[in-house]
């Protein structure tokens, strides 16, 4: 039975860097290393067919994996359709889709 | 009444645009003198350790031998205080030592300051030992031993310090910190392989040819790059440094230990030398910057016929840049005294 105490307590939403080795970032690094080479344009998410109607943002879940916020990550992705247009825009030839395909799969 | 022996051109400041003027003067046999404040001629650069984005040594360019002079033409240890038109034709320049000296131009080179990192007290200069600035850094890769038992594991860059931050006084880019500070982050990463290296940045400015190459580089090794600012910082018990920022590209606010951070101080316009330009006349902006007549086409004349400014006294610059600067001035003051028949 959830008491109400007529307040709740917010999670801090503060995130703690403190790269911790062998991480999803760090497994994904190693597998497409480009992962390193983003700068954040936003290419990738100004193109993506399911950003238009959901929150999809590959570039956001590259940030969101480095600060070991994975679950948040997956679920960005997860109306990704693969269907590669983020991997033709990118300015650094970050394959993109494939670390998507990696990520979902891990 | 004795007479006073004239220089043609007088030379103030003994950095890399000066001695490259001087060198240019030499090469066109026009007399001439250099006044250095400091014991020794070099300027900043003689304190950097490499070059971006050649990673060349400082030293290697101080020697070469376009920048090489007759050692007999430099005065060290004199400060210029004042400069003033005599009967409206010559120059004369006094000393902080009483010296005066007469020439028929002069060419101002007496650079920059770095921005004094410790007025940005939120950023712990001068209090937490693990703060340190570029220069010192710097400093720190000649004594790498020293530098690997500072660094620790985890090491911070702060872009932007007292740059593009009106809290400061002080609109302007420095432009050179954001490419100085991704070599100095590879150098580190060549001295500490298993550091971890951050980055906060505002903006990248990687303007130059070679740069954005370099910054991939960075990339690649693993440097990690923060988009934002750091608010404040502060130390623990551990004399560990707890750095607070907010990652802007995911709108979230972060909080990072590290051992040691470092203090990106931009250029700034040297204070010390405002009463010497006021004395001139010369006119100049109010970053402290001279400023020019014509930007565009005479980028090296001053307000006062006869003054050039040439370096980083009329904003920030590069050496490459600087090194064009010099020869391109050089070219004027040649015109001008031939146009005087001086």
């Amino acid at each position: 039975m959830r008491e109400d105490f007529g307040f709740e307590i917010y999670v801090e939403k503060r995130v703690t860097i403190d790269r911790s080795k062998g991480n999803l970032f760090e497994k994904l690094s190693q597998i497409e290393p480009d992962i390193l080479n983003c700068i954040g344009c936003g290419s990738c998410s100004a193109t993506c067919s399911a950003a238009l109607f959901t929150g999809c943002s590959f570039r956001e879940a590259i940030l969101l994996l480095e600060r070991d916020m994975e679950n948040e990550a997956k679920m960005l992705l997860s109306p990704c359709m693969l269907c590669g247009k983020c991997t033709i825009v990118c300015p650094r030839g970050i394959n993109c889709r494939a670390i998507i395909f990696n990520l979902l799969k891990s | 009444m004795s007479k006073e022996f004239t220089y043609r051109v007088l030379i103030i400041g003994g950095g890399v645009a000066a001695l490259r003027c001087a060198s240019l003067l030499e090469a066109k046999k026009i007399e001439y003198l250099l006044l250095e404040r400091e014991s020794k001629v070099g300027g900043h650069v003689a304190q950097w350790n490499t070059l971006f984005p050649e990673g060349i040594e400082s030293a290697q360019l101080i020697n070469s031998p376009s920048l090489s002079i007759n050692p007999n033409r430099i005065s060290t240890n004199k400060r210029a205080i004042s400069i003033n038109k005599r009967d409206g034709q010559l120059f004369e320049t006094k000393t902080e030592c009483g010296r005066s000296y007469l020439s028929n131009s002069v060419i101002v080179a007496t650079g920059f300051e770095l921005f004094d990192a410790s007025l940005k007290e939120e950023y712990g200069y001068s209090l937490f030992p693990g703060v340190i600035t570029n220069a010192n850094l710097e400093e720190l890769f000649v004594r790498p031993k020293e530098l690997m038992r500072m660094a620790g594991e985890k090491i911070a860059f702060l872009h932007c310090v007292g740059s593009r931050d009106s809290k400061s006084n002080n609109m302007g880019c420095s432009k050179v910190c954001c490419i100085t500070a991704v070599k100095q982050a590879l150098k580190i990463k060549e001295l500490l392989p298993h550091s971890s290296i951050w980055l906060f940045y505002m903006d990248l400015r990687m303007f130059g040819r070679g740069y954005e190459e370099l910054y991939l580089k960075a990339q690649k090794e693993g440097v990690r790059f923060v988009r934002g600012r750091v608010s404040e910082v502060s130390q623990n018990h551990k004399s560990e440094l707890t750095i607070k920022a907010e990652d802007t590209l995911i709108s979230k606010p972060i909080k990072l230990s590290v051992d040691m951070l470092v203090l990106m101080s931009g250029m700034v316009s040297d204070k010390s030398n405002l009463p010497l330009l006021k004395s001139a006349s010369v006119k100049f902006g109010k970053d402290g910057f001279i400023d020019s007549p014509n930007l565009y086409s005479l980028p090296s004349h001053t307000s006062v016929e006869g003054l050039f400014s040439v370096g980083a006294v009329n904003g920030p610059k590069t050496i490459p840049e600087l090194m064009g600067e010099a020869a391109a001035a050089i070219c004027e003051v040649e015109k001008f005294l031939k146009e005087r028949s001086l």
